[in-house]
């Protein structure tokens, strides 16, 4: 790292050339053919069950329970917090310091990635779970005290994720020392605060990364099984044994409706407009934010209610009980929005991170490491996206069709997938226009 | 802006009122005063899209596609 530094300034400073348009052409006809390929010939009855999966060698599932596996990580974790906290508090507020992309970067992206393949992480590195036994723990109070019960289901966590994506993609100076700290202390205050009157259990669902961890997790091959031992399973295992909870659709929307909204901010005619409109460009920022989360969770309820409709149901519950799938299209649009920015400022993180407080040290030995250009050359990136978006997609429709089985009955279970395809398939091309056109 | 790599690119940048023009990735930045055009050039490297923006106010203008 030099030691010249400019000043702070977003994070990302190159972005993916746009795709090219033959590949939106033939993601967006895969994605229709499979869907409606996939409605004729998939299985009639249910097929997904938590028995299955191919029990992981003894040595490796030991491992993954071992309590000293899991301490390491979860040390390693805590170092890595205090790490990026002195870089806040006593770093230099310039383009160099490691806390936006540990934030950004890390914490974001590299999280929701490294949750897809190895499941629910966030659950044993999350640092607030151990201020929160330690601070009890000082205290002289059993760990499970809570004040009131936890009832709020993924609500705290859709509320959290949609803050954190304004705050990474719409608010000013959000790579600035002092908008770092009103936001991470602040984020922890809170979280402490809320964990402190509803007990742990407000973590799993409330806490909005151990959400995202948790969520994105679901689709790892790693898996228990109903009996609790290790195997390998589907990627759909995991999202269709979900729990309906309450907010499992807003947190979900907001999920997928962020990445849309990061895709649709760099469309050369919206932010021609909002530039040259007379109102605050970030009002119109972040109303369009809100827009995309609204129309997912809205075209969600809406596809259920008529599914609803032709398969003689009650709507009540059905838009949840289809929300996990759309967590393989997220994921799907986690990996081709971000799949660049992840080799590219992830490096550079692990590099700015030797020099915490901006004196030109290289404690760890890093400060010299450089991205790998062949992972982010422009055809293996549009190949990445186009696979990822179209995996996503063949994997949510199968687990629609999954849903659709189990709750309607025989004769109308074709029928009432019909509307939630509809509604995939404009999402995958949505997501694949996104991606074309800047 | 389609830009190879390799070539390279001048800007002629004339604003209303003094202000700093950055371009994003070639991390080169200029300085602009009111009424008199300012050059910047940049030179493609790593195929990317590349923002160029003012500070004062921030806004974006233009995007180089270095391919």
């Amino acid at each position: 790292m030099t030691p010249f530094a400019l000043p702070a300034h977003g994070v990302g400073s190159r972005q993916d050339l746009p795709l090219p348009f033959e590949l939106l052409v033939i993601g967006a006809a895969l994605a229709l053919v499979v869907s409606f390929v996939a409605l004729g010939v998939l299985w009639k009855q249910p097929l997904l069950r938590r028995e299955q999966g191919r029990l992981l060698p003894a040595p490796v599932a030991l491992a993954l329970d071992s309590p000293v596996v899991r301490g390491f990580f979860a040390v390693l974790s805590l170092a890595l917090t205090a790490w990026t906290l002195m870089a806040l508090v006593f770093g230099r507020d310039n383009a160099n310091n490691p806390v936006p992309y540990v934030v950004y970067v890390w914490l974001w992206v590299g999280l929701g990635v490294l949750s897809i393949i190895f499941g629910p992480i966030w659950r044993v590195l999350n640092p607030l779970r151990w201020i929160h036994r330690g601070v009890l723990a000082a205290a002289r109070v059993a760990p499970d005290l809570s004040l009131v019960p936890y009832r709020l289901g993924y609500w705290p966590a859709a509320a959290g994720l949609l803050a954190f994506t304004w705050l990474e993609l719409i608010a000013p100076d959000n790579a600035t020392l002092p908008v770092l700290q009103l936001a991470i202390f602040g984020f922890l205050l809170v979280s402490l605060v809320l964990a402190l009157v509803f007990g742990r259990a407000y973590f799993a669902t409330g806490d909005p990364f151990e959400a995202w961890s948790s969520l994105y997790g679901t689709l790892s091959p790693l898996g228990r099984r109903a009996d609790g031992r290790w195997v390998l399973r589907t990627p759909l295992h995991g999202p269709n044994e979900l729990a309906p909870q309450p907010g499992l659709l807003a947190v979900t929307s907001v999920m997928l409706g962020g990445t849309a909204y990061d895709g649709f901010s760099s469309e050369t005619w919206w932010y021609t407009f909002v530039q040259s409109s007379p109102l605050p460009g970030r009002l119109w920022e972040t109303a369009a934010l809100l827009a995309m989360c609204l129309i997912v969770a809205l075209s969600l309820y809406a596809a259920a209610a008529t599914s609803a409709l032709l398969a003689g149901l009650p709507v009540r519950g059905l838009a949840s009980a289809f929300a996990p799938s759309l967590l393989p299209i997220a994921a799907g649009y986690l990996l081709a929005h971000y799949w660049s920015l992840w080799v590219f400022e992830g490096t550079n993180t692990l590099a700015r991170l030797s020099d915490p407080l901006g004196t030109g040290a290289n404690w760890l030995g890093t400060a010299g490491i450089e991205p790998s250009y062949a992972l982010i050359e422009p055809t293996l990136v549009a190949t990445i996206q186009v696979v990822s978006i179209i995996t996503g997609h063949v994997l949510g429709v199968v687990l629609a069709h999954e849903r659709a089985v189990s709750l309607f009955e025989r004769r109308v279970a074709v029928l009432g997938q019909v509307p939630l395809l509809v509604l995939m398939v404009c999402y995958t091309v949505g997501g694949l226009t996104l991606l074309f056109s800047h | 802006v389609n830009l190879g790599v390799g070539e390279s690119l001048t800007l002629v940048v004339t604003s209303d009122h003094d202000d700093e023009i950055h371009a994003h990735g070639f991390e080169v930045e200029g300085r602009l005063q009111a009424g008199k055009p300012s050059r910047i050039t940049v030179t493609g490297s790593q195929p990317g899209l590349y923002e160029v923006e003012t500070h004062k106010p921030p806004l974006r203008l233009l995007m180089i596609a270095v391919r």
